[in-house]
């Protein structure tokens, strides 16, 4: 058999019929050549001559523009595709800086331990090459106490996370004196990534460390990096509250590149089950790789990178060998001298396949692969890319190819692909100013040096939440300063990624006399995860929840092998408190503001795997929660409604329908969890609101009433709330409230377009759950929200 | 709205603002119990402590000054309270009277300190010094509000607290504190270069001045007391080493884990009855670092037969870590012939190893022969002797022997010592082996 090379073997892809019946969209995105700029004069030449010997000859038109305006003192953004040099942007300024200042000091944050170890790895190669006398370091949970001195002493360049920034660096700030009276630069990688709960924190963490920086009277600049999303520079400029240049247009060289996105066989039409990703992806890896074309394979979960990688192993152990085959895994949790070689076993084209998770989207070297595949869109439009970019980096021909799941958000992307190739509508958001999270970091500023009156945190009254803490007896005020005045340390009582630092553990009793934690929960998600008698899956087992225990925070669970997962039941009943925002004109009121969430979960359903039938029901007692937060929400005149052909209950169905598919593209547009935001429908004045309960749904008055309660009514304004699940709003509802439009174009599109006959789990959820007709009223009642 | 009912709604603080809990008490009580739990959440205070001051139980508010005898000192950085203490050279601490305690020996405090720098200075140079803190999770929210100090003048012992009566007057103690060092060479603490001198370098770079600590010579004396007594003590706190070392108790002492609290409950009601116990219990820790420092120099007191003869081993190890042979075979040789076997067998032990190390090899063997003659499956010396005839003699036949002999009594040993015996048996055996071979062709 003679080998194809990647262009034959598309072209013979392209003319095959049941290929390309799964095909739903093949962009070429055809090559441009580099923009070159020469260094600028300031440049070293003993920097200078280690970059061009290294094959850098000149610089990127974006490198020169990003060092340059570093060099004058200005913050910078830099979002530029993969393999675009980005690195170089602030590796060359520090070096540069450090030459001249020995003095002169840089920190470098990046979102994980793994993945400031590979950046550790570069400068370390670029400073050998130099022989200079710089000295960098990671430091972060595993490094070694007696190591800690020398490095908060001698690092130029401290490379951490912001964990540890937060709770291992700052509060301890009197002996990094010689970092932060000499910090320069501050360098953030992968920007896109704070966002949300841990966006909202870490922005408070870059207040206390320019707080520091004031005390020991530096101003350093900031140098960031991000992917391509919707709104980095205000992303930017709202983390670091200052300003930010923004550089978007990279200089580096492309390669032509193939991108298709691929939607395996509907196997059952009534539920909208497709065909496995894998069975695609398992068939199209093996004939690349047996054409001899290098293709990594990025799966979603560490389970689906071994199943992949054992599949092709076996695949190519047994089959006819060909000289160059050779397959592994790559992910999180292989030891980082194993990593090594599988680098570079890539870089010198031993290895011609790899199954990795995103461990690999990042920016570390693996050379240039031709193909890449991703088994599953990776949740993020910016990921998508960060993985298709890691096959054909810089020249030649590439191909990225998604094979989506049967899941919403896999199901819009390939169903919408202009949604995808257009310009980027991902939003980074963040709400530093959530009164809790606030709190906690004015708690932790105040430990680390005392708040004087008449200074600034934050966007809220700071004087105002200084006394509160004071009556808390938290903080001392002696005249105009507010002295932190507890024996505990604050910083250990905050985790950056959570708002509730309370945990629920899972502890798995299967084992008599080996009872072990397997998981910790966070308290809100424990209502509905671990609560008795549901089955609780992780890591692709199932565990059955003995007994929720909220006393001793743990739930009792034991392994057992079943054909259903549980689905917690909530009602949900949403009031308005206070509404900030009104879109004007129509008639359809479109707000955003503030509610009171009151939810209790009060039952489970147990759902049947594959096929998602319903088996039964249980009862659940929990205690109510009762929550603050900021939403978005439309409400539809009831006159508008009767126009419809529909009763009030398939009014309702429709209602519901709309509402899971705005829920999942919402969740879209904010790169964010699906339970990071909630939904309801009720009505605005929180009188009456739908309430699922076992298989109908109806609108009820009393939130915590029983059985009895169920009646229907007619003076009712349906109104479907958005909301962020956390309490105090983390910024998500507002840019919900912004988008309304953009955002009921797409579901009209998803609803629409997606083949399914009655509704789906990727449209407006499964038959069985939102009635019949949902699908059908979903799009009539879009009709009159879109009507003019 | 104001932010705090903002927050207030957040918490669940306002319980009026909040609807949709009618339904029953229990369910009330679940959501109140909740709220009170996330509100504990929030403040991080353990359930049962209160933000009032708790009642000292005896009586009503007594100002500070009545109760401490001290007084308001000033200085540039602006004023504090400065509790003053003198104990005569006839006054006594536990077993010691005070001027007992000042003879200290530079050479051994040297010793125990393992820093020669202490040699040629004066015990009056040098500054005891203990602190009390808002907390011992470190970090830079944690404050210094006493800092206890005590020095020898002529053979009376001084003790001076300068206290920080709010966190305002904290930078006047630091001043207090750096004026005071200019009279001293060196510091003597107890867990102090981990803790005291850290927190209050800290400190100083908070209020911004230079750190007079960070130069001098420290004596930390929890390291000597781990090597010198860690036989003795079922802990290393200064207060079991008071009651079985230094003779001396404590009554009503305030719990050191209490102290941070009662400093947060003056903040807000300047109760002197709070911080007298403070100041008492601080003094007593300064006087008894005094104590200890005697006590310990004592120990390394070649001369000194009272001392107990596993305290004189002690001492000897410590002597040999710190290079100072000569004093440790003083200390050792009568040590050989004492009346506890388990301790003299230590000593003569400690003793041929010392013999080996400089190659002093009849002494170091005729010690582990004698040991031999006491006790025949004695496992230290036959191995030792066996290694000896190996290396030294290169008899194997007579290593082997004594290895033979030491695995005899193989049921008592440990997995270790057999694993070693079995690995030296084999190798005295090839040993043995090639040499008959080499024999043989020679013949």
């Amino acid at each position: 058999m003679t080998k194809l090379t990647l262009k034959e073997w598309l072209s013979r892809a392209e003319k095959k019929r049941r290929f390309m019946e799964n095909v739903r969209a093949i962009r070429k995105i055809s090559a441009r050549p580099g923009e070159f700029l020469d260094y600028p004069s300031w440049v070293n030449p003993v920097l200078r001559k280690v970059l061009v010997d290294r094959g850098l000859g000149r610089l990127y038109s974006h490198q020169a523009k990003a060092v340059d305006l570093v060099r004058r003192g200005q913050s910078i953004v830099i979002v530029t595709p993969t393999a675009s040099g980005k690195t170089l942007c602030y590796n060359l300024p520090v070096l540069q800086k450090i030459f001249e200042e020995p003095e002169a000091r840089a920190l470098y944050l990046f979102p994980t331990k793994a993945l400031a170890q590979d950046q550790m790895h570069e400068i370390h190669g670029l400073i050998g090459e130099l022989k200079a006398d710089i000295k960098t370091y990671t430091y972060d949970g595993d490094t070694p106490d007696d190591a800690r001195r020398a490095i908060r002493k001698q690092g130029h360049v401290i490379v951490t996370n912001p964990d540890m920034l937060h709770a291992g660096i700052l509060p301890h700030h009197t002996k990094w004196q010689k970092l932060f009276a000499n910090l320069q630069y501050v360098v953030i990688d992968e920007l896109h990534v704070y966002r949300g709960i841990f966006g909202s924190h870490f922005t408070n963490v870059l207040r206390r460390l320019v707080r520091i920086c004031r005390f020991y009277g530096s101003d350093p600049v900031f140098i960031c990096c991000s992917a391509t999303v919707a709104n980095p520079g205000e992303h930017a400029e709202r983390l670091l509250e200052r300003s930010v240049a923004l550089i978007d247009e990279s200089g580096a060289p492309a390669a032509a590149k193939t991108f298709i996105l691929y939607n395996p066989l509907i196997v059952n039409r009534e539920l909208g089950i497709r065909q496995s990703a894998m069975t695609p992806v398992r068939k199209i890896a093996v004939d690349l790789i047996e054409n001899g074309i290098q293709t990594i394979v990025f799966a979603t979960s560490r389970l689906n990178v071994e199943v992949l990688t054992k599949y092709l192993k076996d695949r190519f152990a047994k089959g006819k060998p060909i000289d160059t085959q050779f397959v592994t895994g790559y992910r999180g949790g292989y030891l980082p001298n194993l990593r090594r070689r599988i680098e570079a076993g890539l870089r010198n084209r031993e290895i011609m396949g790899v199954v990795a998770t995103n461990a690999l989207e990042l920016g570390i070297d693996i050379g240039d692969l031709e193909a890449s595949i991703l088994c599953g869109y990776p949740g993020s439009i910016a990921s998508t890319w960060q993985q298709a970019g890691r096959a054909g980096r810089r020249t030649g021909q590439s191909l990225a190819l998604l094979i989506a799941r049967s899941s919403p958000l896999d199901q819009f992307i390939v169903e919408n692909p202009d949604y995808f190739f257009s310009r980027s509508p991902e939003f980074c958001r963040v709400n530093p100013d959530n009164l809790l999270i606030l709190l906690h970091h004015i708690k932790s500023a105040a430990f680390e040096l005392p708040f004087e009156k008449g200074e600034r945190f934050g966007g809220e009254n700071l004087e105002e939440l200084l006394n509160y803490l004071e009556e808390k007896g938290v903080l001392h005020r002696v005249d105009a300063r507010w002295h932190w005045s507890a024996e505990s340390y604050p910083a250990d009582e905050v985790s950056l990624r959570s708002i509730n630092p309370e945990n629920v553990v899972v502890v798995d009793t299967t084992e008599t006399g080996n009872h072990r934690v397997i998981a910790e929960v966070d308290w809100d998600s424990a209502f509905t995860t671990v609560h008795t008698d549901a089955v609780y899956m992780m890591e692709s087992r199932q565990y059955y929840v003995d007994n929720l225990d909220l006393e001793r925070k743990a739930a009792y669970v034991h392994k057992v092998e079943t054909d259903y997962y549980t689905d917690a039941m909530t009602y949900t009943n949403v009031r308005v408190i206070d509404a900030f925002a009104k879109k004007p004109g129509t008639e359809i009121l479109v707000e955003h503001g503030e509610v009171q969430v009151v939810s209790k979960v009060v039952g489970y359903k147990k759902i049947k795997f594959y096929t998602s039938e319903n088996l039964g029901y249980g009862e659940v007692n929990l205690p109510e929660k009762d929550m603050h937060t900021t939403s978005y929400w439309f409400t539809i005149p009831r006159p508008r409604l009767a126009g419809l052909s529909c009763n009030q209950e398939e009014i309702i169905d429709g209602l519901a329908g709309l509402a899971y598919s705005l829920h999942h593209l919402a969740a879209m547009m904010l790169m964010a969890d699906l339970h990071d935001i909630d939904r309801a429908i009720g009505d605005k004045s929180g009188e009456w609101f739908v309430r699922k309960y076992r298989n109908w749904r109806t609108i009820t008055t009393t939130p915590g009433g029983g059985n009895d309660a169920l009646q229907m009514v007619d003076a009712f304004d349906p109104t479907i709330f958005l909301f962020d699940a956390y309490p105090g709003g983390i910024g998500f509802s507002d840019l919900l409230f912004e988008r309304h439009d953009a955002l009921l174009d797409a579901a009209r599109q998803l609803i629409r377009n997606c083949p399914c006959p009655h509704g789906c789990p990727s449209c407006v959820g499964p038959t069985l759950e939102v009635g019949p007709r949902a699908k059908e009223t979903a799009i009539e009642i879009l009709g009159l929200l879109q009507a003019k | 709205m104001s932010v705090i009912s903002r927050l207030h709604r957040l918490t669940g603080e306002d319980r009026k603002a909040s609807g949709g809990s009618n339904d029953g008490r229990s369910k009330a009580e679940q959501l109140a119990n909740l709220r009170a739990r996330i509100d504990e959440i929030l403040s991080r205070r353990p359930g049962g402590q209160k933000t009032k001051p708790r009642s000292t139980g005896r009586g009503g508010f007594v100002p500070l000054e009545e109760l401490v005898p001290g007084e308001e000192t000033t200085n540039e950085a602006g004023a504090f309270f400065c509790a003053c203490h003198l104990m005569e050279g006839s006054a006594r601490h536990g077993r010691f009277r005070i001027r007992e305690l000042a003879a200290l020996d530079m050479d051994r405090l040297a010793v125990l300190g393992n820093d020669p720098a202490l040699r040629g200075l004066d015990y009056r140079e040098a500054l005891f010094f203990d602190t009390e803190t808002t907390g011992i999770a470190g970090g830079t929210g944690t404050v210094a509000f006493l800092i206890g100090l005590g020095w020898f003048e002529r053979d009376a012992f001084i003790v001076r607290q300068f206290f920080a009566r709010d966190y305002g007057e904290e930078r006047a103690t630091l001043l207090g504190l750096r004026e005071l060092l200019k009279g001293k060479r060196f510091l003597v603490s107890f867990n102090g270069k981990a803790f005291d001198a850290n927190l209050l370098a800290a400190r100083f770079i908070m209020n911004r001045m230079p750190d007079p600590l960070s130069g001098l010579p420290h004596l930390d004396l929890l390291h000597p007391a781990r090597r010198l007594l860690s036989h003795r003590l079922p802990d290393r706190r200064l207060g079991s080493l008071e009651s079985a070392l230094l003779g001396f108790e404590r009554e009503e002492d305030v719990p050191g884990s209490e102290i941070p609290q009662r400093y947060f409950d003056w903040l807000r009601s300047r109760d002197g009855f709070l911080m007298a116990d403070v100041f008492k219990h601080n003094r007593f820790d300064i006087l008894s670092l005094a104590a200890l420092a005697a006590h310990l120099s004592e120990m390394l007191d070649p001369g000194d037969t009272r001392c107990h003869p596993v305290d004189r081993l002690a001492a000897a190890r410590l002597f040999l870590a710190r290079g100072c042979p000569r004093e440790a075979i003083r200390l050792l040789h009568p040590l050989v012939g004492c009346a506890s076997p388990e301790t003299a067998w230590d000593a003569a032990r400690e003793l041929s190893l010392h013999y080996k190390r400089t190659k002093q090899w009849p002494a170091a063997v005729a010690i582990w022969e004698e040991l031999v003659l006491r006790d025949d499956s004695d496992f230290f010396s036959l191995i030792e002797l066996a290694k000896w005839f190996e290396h030294q003699q290169r008899d194997f036949t007579r290593a082997l022997a004594l290895v033979e002999r030491a695995r005899a009594n193989e049921q008592i040993l440990s997995p270790d010592q057999c694993a070693d015996i079995v690995h030296r048996k084999k190798r005295l055996e090839r040993k043995l082996a090639g040499r008959k071979g080499l024999a043989r062709q020679t013949i």
